[in-house]
């Protein structure tokens, strides 16, 4: 028997609803912290970090409308337009249950550059977070852990990624995008 | 991922922190914590379940060995 939305915990249950939305209007993956604790690790993250494709105004209209319809409310300006303008200049916008601006909360940005077109080009679903969504491969996730953000956890997370997909994970891939962190992100 | 609406969430939450008794905000803090664990639990019943997902298991407990 499938599992139902309702005997899931907090998180899952409200990606999920959030997922099932955007996957009308446009390509999407789940990034960085969430993916770790997908994976067992045992540690908190502040929000979900979600990459969307670019849209017009007007289709992102009907995605907000629609976010509002089913009970997410965006944090940031009220007006559809300024959310928009938030996102078309590069930040991100904010979504979290109507009524709270509490936590569990999803972080929304537009692809940048070629290297998160290529991060959603590349996007897998993991069948061992058990959830049925779009995310960065493992490969994406290793190495702008290990090239861009290098903190103590993320060093963590992409050694406990490397030990769960020993077997699988495509390591000219990785030095591939390591080298796109460094060109694109770094400067180097 | 830290722009201009990550620092105006950090703002939120600490006015919320300040202005609401402990009760309250702790609340929501152990919704999010006990979520994760729950999540993690998860996960690693459900590696106990196939062939493989026992192997990645013992990688696992013999890299936590090593610390």
């Amino acid at each position: 028997m499938e599992r139902g939305v309702s005997d899931r915990n907090i998180l899952d249950e409200f990606v999920l609803q959030f997922c099932k939305i955007v996957e009308k209007y446009v390509k999407y993956i789940v990034v960085s912290g969430f993916v770790a604790i997908s994976h067992g690790r045992k540690r908190t993250t502040e929000d979900i970090d979600m990459i969307i494709e670019k849209m017009p105004l007007e289709r992102f209209n009907l995605f907000h409308e629609e976010l509002d319809k089913k009970g997410f409310h965006c944090l940031q300006p009220t007006k559809v337009e300024d959310v928009y303008d938030y996102l078309e200049k590069g930040d991100s916008v904010r979504y979290v249950r109507k009524g709270t601006f509490l936590p569990p909360e999803m972080e929304i940005k537009f692809v940048k550059d070629e290297l998160d077109e290529l991060q959603i080009k590349t996007r897998k679903k993991l069948p061992f977070t058990g959830l049925n969504i779009w995310f960065s491969s493992i490969e994406f996730n290793i190495a702008f852990k290990e090239e861009l953000l290098r903190s103590d956890k993320d060093m963590e997370d992409a050694k406990h990624f490397r030990i769960i997909y020993k077997d699988e994970i495509d390591s000219q891939f990785i030095e591939k995008i390591k080298e796109k962190i460094r060109k694109l992100r770094l400067k180097k | 991922m830290r722009d201009k609406s990550h620092m105006e969430s950090v703002e939120k939450w600490a006015e919320f922190v300040r202005n609401n008794p402990r009760s309250e905000w702790k609340k929501a803090v152990n919704m999010l914590v006990d979520a994760t664990y729950k999540k993690s639990n998860e996960f690693y019943k459900r590696l106990e379940q196939t062939a493989k997902g026992r192997e990645i298991l013992e990688r696992l407990k013999r890299e936590r060995l090593k610390r």
